[in-house]
């Protein structure tokens, strides 16, 4: 582990959501490693990824939580929500049913999180345009109706992946910087820098078991 | 020679370091053109080739080919020829215990004339069937010979010949609830292992799982099931109905409920307990993760839903299982003890944010210490702490003093 001193002002949490094989994990790497996975492996729970980002000159760091999209897993991922600050709503463009969900997506997304949680919805999957199945309109209709910002992304090409986590993070960004996010509110999703200095690996290895 | 079968002799013999394909391009059966000769004119969209079609045909000769065997010849003449007639009565089951026995699975596996022995040694118990089951179980704690794996795993879930007999009844072509989330979790389970990305393999792995449904209408599709049932899959690729069998009773004594529509109380109590055995080997730890709210509900569900299938690549699942079947259903739970333990040193300094990496992307763990630490927690922290309200039908008792790995 690197225990060098990353010099960010904030860290911000973000959680994906979505039904599942939309492709939540893909645009997690995509964005944290630039890469394509196509046989990314499923997610149990949950999984993590962080990346350092710039908004106005300011260092961020973002946490990002990639939920499982299995519709059983939610009794388990809504414990995810709590202090998110960012909510990233994916549906998949070539499957409706994937966009039908997403009003329920958004109950949980609104109840479980705080009134100035950012959520943004992305439609994945932009690359196969010949399987289109949820025209662009109508889900930018969606997201005004629900005052969502809205983006179609593919995580197979890079297009538009990282536009979205960085306008979740300007929205947030502004938020804090407006006065509407209190950042010494509970649950913000939003931690100003830990001034706390860490000697990490240089502790030696201790003795772990007293039995 | 004649105590292998094909397979195995085949198996010793790449062990000597053959391979066919190297030993087929030398005497010309097969050609290779260089890569760049196989280049095609044109490629449309995913992979359709056009132009250059002659220099990507494959050229093979028809005729016999006879591998040569004198390597394998050789080692055999150099082996003791009374280590490979040994005696289950006589010789018991520790014979040749010797530093070989305790060198790891890897280096083992690896052996030609360690795996020659421990094949005849351990199809002998294997072909006693019941009477040899004490024996079998104390000798395979030491190692399980790869080629026997498919043998010696039914015996130690005791599987009986009728647990088979049902499973060509099943039918597993009809249109069931799970076909589409199978469609798109089976082409993403353990892809990096070249069996499991072959499209046979998919389709029976597919089949596995959708009869273990439908023998199991209590149960329920959870993701996770899919790398469960990799491992059956794989071991019983000719033999479905015996890989449902081992399927069936692992879940069964491992995973009791675990894929009840609703099993958020088995889960619970299970990430209970462990967290108050990591709090009884290390309060330390426990302590430093619970300050920063970090629970087992972030990191240790993919673990224990299945059995470590989802998280450890399938060489190392394999040697874990064969430690896991010979131990009762709390087994896990000191897994998940032994690898909190190997990640301890980067995990007590650690903030939430490093925490949170370190779990997504498993450092590659040391399995033989995980193996070693497991087995140590299981013999010194009492059984009574292990216990679980919901750990389905007794396993026996386990008694501390037992442990078979005491000596």
């Amino acid at each position: 582990m690197t225990a060098a001193p990353y010099n960010y002002s904030y860290i911000f949490k973000y959680i994906i959501i979505g039904d599942m094989g939309v492709g939540k994990s893909c645009l997690l790497h995509q964005f944290t490693e630039k890469k394509f996975l196509s046989d990314c492996p499923h997610t149990i729970g949950v999984e993590f990824g962080t990346r350092i980002i710039e908004v106005s000159g300011q260092k961020i760091k973002l946490q990002i939580w990639d939920t499982a999209g299995q519709e059983r897993f939610r009794a388990v991922t809504r414990s995810y929500y709590r202090g998110a600050a960012g909510a990233l709503m994916v549906y998949d463009i070539t499957r409706r049913s994937t966009y039908n969900h997403l009003s329920s997506w958004l109950t949980d997304a609104r109840n479980l999180t705080n009134p100035n949680t950012v959520i943004f919805l992305i439609g994945n999957k932009s690359d196969l345009e010949g399987q289109r199945d949820v025209p662009y309109e109508e889900a930018k209709a969606f997201a005004d109706e629900n005052g969502l910002t809205f983006l179609e992304c593919s995580a197979k090409t890079g297009e538009n992946v990282e536009d979205s986590f960085l306008e979740t993070a300007r929205k947030i960004y502004q938020n804090i910087m407006d006065g509407s996010l209190d950042l010494n509110a509970a649950d913000t999703g939003v931690q100003p820098k830990q001034t706390l200095s860490r000697n990490s690996g240089q502790t030696p290895e201790k003795k772990d078991c007293n039995c | 020679m004649s105590l292998f079968t094909l397979r195995e002799l085949f198996f010793l013999w790449k062990l000597c370091g053959a391979n066919v394909e190297t030993i087929l391009l030398k005497n010309d059966v097969i050609r290779l053109s260089p890569p760049v000769m196989t280049l095609p004119n044109v490629i449309v969209e995913e992979l359709r080739l056009f132009g250059n079609e002659k220099g990507r045909h494959f050229y093979t000769s028809r005729a016999v080919f006879t591998l040569p065997d004198s390597n394998l010849v050789k080692k055999f003449e150099s082996i003791d020829a009374s280590l490979l007639l040994p005696s289950i009565e006589l010789d018991g089951p520790d014979v040749r215990e010797s530093n070989e026995t305790i060198q790891s699975s890897i280096v083992k596996e690896k052996n030609v004339s360690y795996q020659a022995f421990r094949m005849i040694f351990v199809k002998k118990l294997l072909n006693a069937g019941p009477f040899k089951q004490v024996e079998l179980r104390k000798t395979v704690q030491f190692d399980i010979p790869p080629m026997l794996r498919s043998r010696v795993w039914p015996s130690l879930l005791k599987i009986r010949p009728s647990d088979t007999l049902d499973y060509d009844k099943l039918d597993t072509e009809s249109e069931h609830v799970a076909d589409r989330q199978l469609a798109l979790d089976i082409p993403r389970c353990h892809q990096y292992d070249d069996l499991m990305c072959s499209p046979s393999a998919h389709d029976r792995l597919k089949r596995l799982v959708k009869a273990w449904l439908l023998t199991h209408p209590q149960y329920v599709y959870w993701q996770g099931c899919d790398s469960l049932a990799a491992p059956f899959m794989i071991l019983n690729f000719e033999n479905l109905a015996l890989g449902h069998a081992c399927m069936t009773a692992f879940i069964k004594k491992y995973l009791h409920n675990f894929f009840l529509k609703d099993n958020s109380a088995i889960i619970h109590e299970y990430l209970t307990v462990f967290a108050h055995l990591l709090a009884y080997v290390d309060a330390e730890l426990l302590t430093h993760l619970s300050e920063m709210d970090f629970i087992p509900e972030l990191y240790a569900i993919p673990w224990f839903l299945t059995c470590f299938a989802h998280v450890l690549p399938l060489h190392k699942l394999f040697h874990l299982w064969d430690v896991l079947l010979l131990h009762d259903s709390s087994f896990p739970i000191f897994v998940g003890l032994a690898i909190m333990r190997q990640l301890r040193p980067s995990l007590i300094t650690a903030t939430f944010n490093d925490a949170i990496l370190l779990f997504s992307d498993l450092p590659d763990l040391s399995l033989s210490r995980v193996v070693a630490d497991s087995l140590h927690f299981y013999s010194k922290v009492p059984p009574s702490c292990s216990f679980r309200e919901h750990k389905g039908p007794s396993d026996g008792k386990r008694i501390l003093k037992n442990y078979i790995f005491s000596k």
